[in-house]
């Protein structure tokens, strides 16, 4: 999505006339979290903030918490808040938008006592097969695969298309505890992951990690089957060379409590044989698939411009406060012009006469010439089209200029920009061509 | 229905029959030397033949014809269904012998099938030695149904679920199923054997959205099949079982198209008597009516002794005998005309026909078959005793045995575990010739029998080496024992290390001339600072002149790097400091000649060091240190380490190999415990 970040950083892209980053937070506000730190790198520090707690008047209380702007992967962020995470914690990435409820999560995570709990979505086959706006490249496949056990709850395996070879190995002493492995492929995480506090805590004292989701998730699912490394007897001479890493089990520990009242409960996760419960695996990993709802994650253009056009069916569900209205009543639309219902535009925006807009989003102070045909697209704000335009399946950055008679069909127009007249223009990327360089 | 099946003519249509063909003969000796005198599937379970079981599930099934394959000893089998009550005129089906003595597999007997073109539609395939009581009818409609949108589903295969731990689960038959969440189809068939890690190709998870991998299933071999399954046999001549066929048509199916599915049945009884295990497993289940309606009081065959069911699962004749204060516990069959003695107790176990049991005797998870006389004071547990047998007063049967036909036993012995005996010595010819382990089978026939007691007729049982080694891994399952895969590996070891030690001796001289040679020019190399690759060069070149093998040069060049700073006499902490050291040192030399991922030079090595710590008991004391040192080196590996350890000691001054190996235990124990973990952090 480097066609669209260049300008504006990607938390504060609009979705629904509403920068990206609201919605986990909004998300957060309905659960009832009162506190939330919010990762930002340092040049967009300013800028979020403002958004967030200025603009969108967020109640709840938000720490920014800014990182340097060099490629910092997502656990080396979590690394950084040890001390400041003083309990279990919930990590979001700004650009999942749902309407799913968090206690949906929060029940698998506390009902398996689990080490991880995480959110996967069925993708519906639509986000897939659109074609997303911009040059046209060829779609890289990334599928998961994640292993349930038999009630679909617990990850018993992952592994993504691009790390499996020839073969994939399965060991028996695994499969002799969990014989039922239910091994999907067509889900994908939504990086929103519970965890215990101790993962944090393991997180800091392990460097290697740098992603959350390509290596952390995936070395504690590996982690769960494994025994506790035992100390080689009689070390006392010292032609043994120490491990000095630290084991991810010493971090484990249960509360004694919790772990009191497990073996107290008759309650047990298997059938078959007569070992204790999640036979001693001191890490879990659940997850929790949302099915039917909305849950997307902007990531991709073609996720981005999909969940534009989703967006206006959900946000009364999200945000009832809101009072969204598919035309602002700041807005103003001219005579003869028609908005579909599935439609948002925002304040300030004039839309000529005999102009028509479907399914797409306009932002705030946009002008709208006459005649002009908008479908499918993503206009942001103080976006001027002129007279007699036809923009379809495209997004158009801010602060751009159309003039009059353009077509513009699956394009990716980057803000600032400014096009001729009777400019025709299929499957490109309008930007900067500085900015391309650099990218 | 009955009627249907019997006066089948051309008014009904073909499709309306259900045929069924069963496969009289497993083309294994798992229950040798039983099956010598009488075929598989005519041997007894709770007194009837396990056949009639087959074919009563069938029956119940709605099949209405049924074909019965005979191989071994056909003509008693097709005795048997002649005089059975499925040749009488109410019989719900038709039964028909088809004999061929020289079928040697499945795939031959379904290749004789389709010869033969006895296969009009769908069918049901099994062994005759099956034991349920599914319900087929509504598995075969769903085949049906399955079949009539895909011409290409050949077959159906039933599976029952039975976690691993499940009882009537048995390690032959161990195997995951990857299968197609949505649709039922098998994705791919995999037999686990005694494989630690079980590989599943990627394109199973990657053309599949929801692929259920399931290690709960038990293969109950029986499979509903559609007509064109013995065609596809024929066309392919190397199926030799239903295993093969499923492989095959699954390894093809992108070519072929043709696809197989599975059925999960949940709560049904299903099972294979496959082996003694599952004989004696299923026999139980029979008794406790796991498999009802096939239980011992529903007269399964048309002899009218029917048996009284009393509590505790005691099941009685009306004319048997009992004398008093003997105790029948729980799970027990006593056949008609038999009796049994004043304070016998007998627990788990079925007594035949016609036996007679003395007085304080003592039996418990036994089958003993018809016309068996036991006298006084006899404990039999967890045994085959077959009929005719005749065990004289006060003999002991330890689990596992065997008693085969007319044998004579006793009085006053005790058999060993898991002893198999027969009436008549071994015949020579039996055994074709695979190098036996022990050479002590001459000495077998002309031993008599006062090993087995005065009175005896009876000679031990020895099965014949099988050739095919992956059947001889999965043997490994005795009855009544439980014995873990690795002694197999570990007595192939044993051999290994004896021609190794055979060969030491004849070579003696040179070796030892080669070694001083060797740990001089490794002396010189520390003076003169040689450099590592000289070395090898030095090496290679004395091995030539004095005639080496390659085997003995792995052992020495280790032996050495460890014997230099030895000699250097040193001691305790600082010794093993050196020893480190030196190997640090010449490490890449090391390891030119013993590789990674080459078991044969670290067994050697291991070997030598062995040998080396029994001479000199200073290294002896540090030995764990050096293998756990060569172990991080990654000279050694913990599959090798583990190997060894097993290895029985063969030659001489075995006590102190064996204490030698007891000293490595917390190593090896910890290895074993790493194991696990290291194989995932790959």
């Amino acid at each position: 999505m480097t066609d669209l970040t260049s300008k504006c950083p990607k938390a504060l892209l609009p979705v629904g006339n509403m920068p990206m980053i609201w919605y986990p937070v909004n998300m957060l506000e309905r659960a009832g979290f009162e506190e939330a730190i919010v990762i930002v790198l340092q040049s967009t520090l300013n800028e979020i903030q403002k958004t967030l707690v200025d603009i969108h008047r967020v109640k709840m209380k938000l720490l920014f918490e800014p990182i340097p702007d060099n490629d910092l992967g997502t656990a080396d962020s979590l690394r950084n808040l040890k001390g400041k995470i003083k309990t279990d914690v919930l990590v979001i990435s700004c650009d999942l938008i749902t309407d799913l409820s968090l206690h949906h999560i929060a029940n698998v995570h506390r009902t398996y006592n689990a080490s991880v709990t995480m959110l996967l979505s069925t993708v519906p086959q639509q986000y897939l097969d659109i074609a997303p706006p911009g040059v046209k490249s060829r779609k890289r496949s990334e599928k998961d695969f994640i292993g349930f056990d038999e009630r679909g709850d617990r990850v018993l395996f992952m592994a993504s298309e691009a790390d499996l070879e020839d073969t994939v190995t399965f060991r028996k002493s695994v499969l002799k505890r969990h014989p039922f492995i239910n091994i999907k492929s067509g889900l994908t995480d939504c990086h929103l992951y519970l965890m215990k506090k101790w993962v944090i805590d393991y997180l800091s004292t392990s460097q290697s990690l740098s992603s959350i989701k390509s290596e952390l998730i995936p070395y504690l699912v590996k982690k769960q089957f494994s025994k506790p490394k035992k100390e080689m007897p009689n070390t006392n001479q010292s032609v043994i060379s120490e491990d000095t890493k630290p084991d991810i089990f010493s971090f484990s520990s249960e509360d004694p409590l919790a772990q009191e009242v497990q073996e107290m409960s008759t309650w047990i996760d298997h059938q078959g044989d007569m070992e204790d419960c999640y036979h001693d695996n001191k890490i879990r990993c659940y997850a929790y698939v949302q099915d039917g709802g909305f849950c997307v994650r902007a990531n991709t253009l073609s996720a981005y411009s999909e969940s534009n056009k989703q967006i206006p069916k959900i946000l009364q569900n999200i945000a009832p406060k809101l009072e969204i209205t598919n035309i602002h009543p700041a807005a103003t639309v001219k005579n003869k012009s028609q908005v579909g219902t599935e439609c948002l535009v925002a304040e300030g925006t004039t839309l000529g006469e005999k102009s028509s807009v479907k399914r797409a989003i306009v932002g705030k102070h946009c002008k709208i010439g006459d005649k002009c045909k908008i479908a499918n697209s993503v206009i942001m704000d103080y976006v001027n089209i002129l007279d007699g335009c036809s923009v379809t399946g495209s997004i158009v950055g801010s602060n751009v200029h159309i003039h009059e008679k353009c077509e513009i069909k699956d394009c990716i127009v980057g803000a600032g920009q400014s096009l001729n007249a009777m400019g025709q223009f299929t499957n490109e990327a309008i930007v900067d061509i500085d900015k391309m360089m650099e990218i | 229905m009955s009627g249907k099946g019997k006066h089948r003519g051309a008014d009904i249509k073909q499709e309306d029959i259900l045929q069924a063909v069963v496969i009289a003969d497993t083309f294994n000796v798992r229950f040798a030397p039983i099956t010598e005198k009488k075929p598989r599937t005519l041997l007894p379970v709770v007194n009837v033949p396990m056949l009639d079981y087959t074919l009563e599930f069938l029956a119940a099934g709605g099949i209405q014809e049924i074909f019965v394959f005979c191989c071994h000893l056909a003509d008693q089998i097709r005795t048997h269904i002649r005089n059975s009550k499925w040749n009488d005129s109410s019989s719900p089906c038709t039964v028909t012998p088809i004999l061929s003595e020289g079928c040697l597999s499945m795939g031959d007997a379904m290749r004789e099938i389709e010869d033969k073109s006895l296969i009009r539609s769908d069918f049901i395939l099994v062994y005759g030695d099956i034991v349920s009581n599914l319900d087929l009818r509504s598995i075969i409609q769903e085949h049906k149904r399955r079949r009539e949108k895909d011409k290409n589903a050949v077959m159906t295969v039933i599976m029952k679920k039975a976690p691993p731990g499940h009882c009537s689960r048995c390690r032959e038959d161990d195997s995951l199923v990857a299968m197609d969440s949505t649709n039922d189809r098998i994705l791919h068939y995999l037999k686990t054997g005694n494989q630690k890690k079980l590989q599943i190709p990627v394109e199973v998870l990657t053309d599949n959205k929801n692929v259920q991998l399931r290690y709960d299933l038990l293969d109950c071999q029986i499979s509903v099949c559609s007509p064109q399954v013995p065609a596809l046999f024929k066309d392919n001549f190397d199926y030799l079982s239903r295993d093969d066929f499923i492989k095959g048509i699954l390894m093809n199916e992108e070519v072929m198209g043709n696809t197989i599915f599975g059925k999960i049945v949940r709560d049904e009884y299903a099972a294979r008597i496959s082996n003694l295990q599952m004989y004696d497993i299923i026999s139980r289940d029979i008794m406790s009516r796991w498999t009802y309606p096939l239980v011992p009081d529903n007269s399964i065959n048309n002899h009218d002794n029917s048996l009284s069911y009393g509590r505790h699962n005691v099941y009685l004749s009306k004319d048997v005998t009992l004398a008093r204060g003997c105790i029948l516990e729980e799970n027990v069959v006593v056949g008609s005309g038999s009796s049994i003695g004043c304070n016998t107790v007998i627990s788990q176990s079925v007594i035949g026909n016609n036996c007679k049991i003395g007085e304080n005797v003592n039996i418990t998870g036994s089958y003993v078959w018809d016309d068996i006389t036991i006298e006084d004071n006899c404990v039999i547990e967890t045994s085959v005793i077959c009929d005719n047998v005749t065990v004289y007063d006060g003999v002991t049967v330890n689990p596992g045995s065997v008693i085969s036909w007319d044998v004579k036993v006793g009085p006053g012995v005790h058999l060993p575990q898991s002893c198999m005996l027969q009436s008549h010595p071994v015949d020579d010819d039996d055994d074709f010739g695979d190098d036996l382990p022990e050479a002590d089978q001459g000495q077998q026939i002309t031993e008599s029998s006062p090993d087995f007691g005065a009175k005896s007729k009876a000679y031990e049982y020895r099965a014949p080496c099988d050739s095919d080694e992956e059947d001889e891994e999965l043997r490994q399952d005795i009855w009544g024992l439980t014995l873990h895969s690795d002694d197999d590996i570990s007595s192939v070891d044993s051999h290994k290390s004896d021609e190794f030690s055979d060969e030491e001796e004849e070579m003696q001289d040179e070796v030892s001339m080669f070694y001083t040679e060797m740990i001089d020019q490794l002396r010189r190399s520390e003076e003169e600072n040689i450099s590592n690759e000289n070395m090898i060069l030095e090496i290679n070149s004395l091995k030539h002149a004095y005639n080496i093998a390659i085997k003995d040069l792995h052992g020495m060049v280790l032996k050495s790097l460890i014997d230099l700073p030895f000699r250097q006499n040193t001691d305790g902490q600082q010794l093993l400091v050196d020893i480190k050291k030196n190997l640090t040192k010449h490490l890449p030399l090391l390891k030119n000649y013993i590789k990674p991922n080459s078991t044969e030079p670290q067994m050697d090595g291991l070997m030598a060091l062995e040998e080396f710590s029994l001479q000199e008991p200073r290294i002896n004391t540090v030995l764990v240190k050096i293998l756990h040192m060569l172990y991080d080196m990654d000279v050694l590996e913990e599959q090798v380490l583990f190997r060894w350890h097993k290895s029985i000691p063969q030659a001489e001054d075995v006590p102190e190999r064996e204490r030698l190996r007891k000293q490595v235990e917390p190593l090896i124990k910890w290895l074993q415990e790493a194991e696990e973990e290291s194989s995932e952090d790959e």
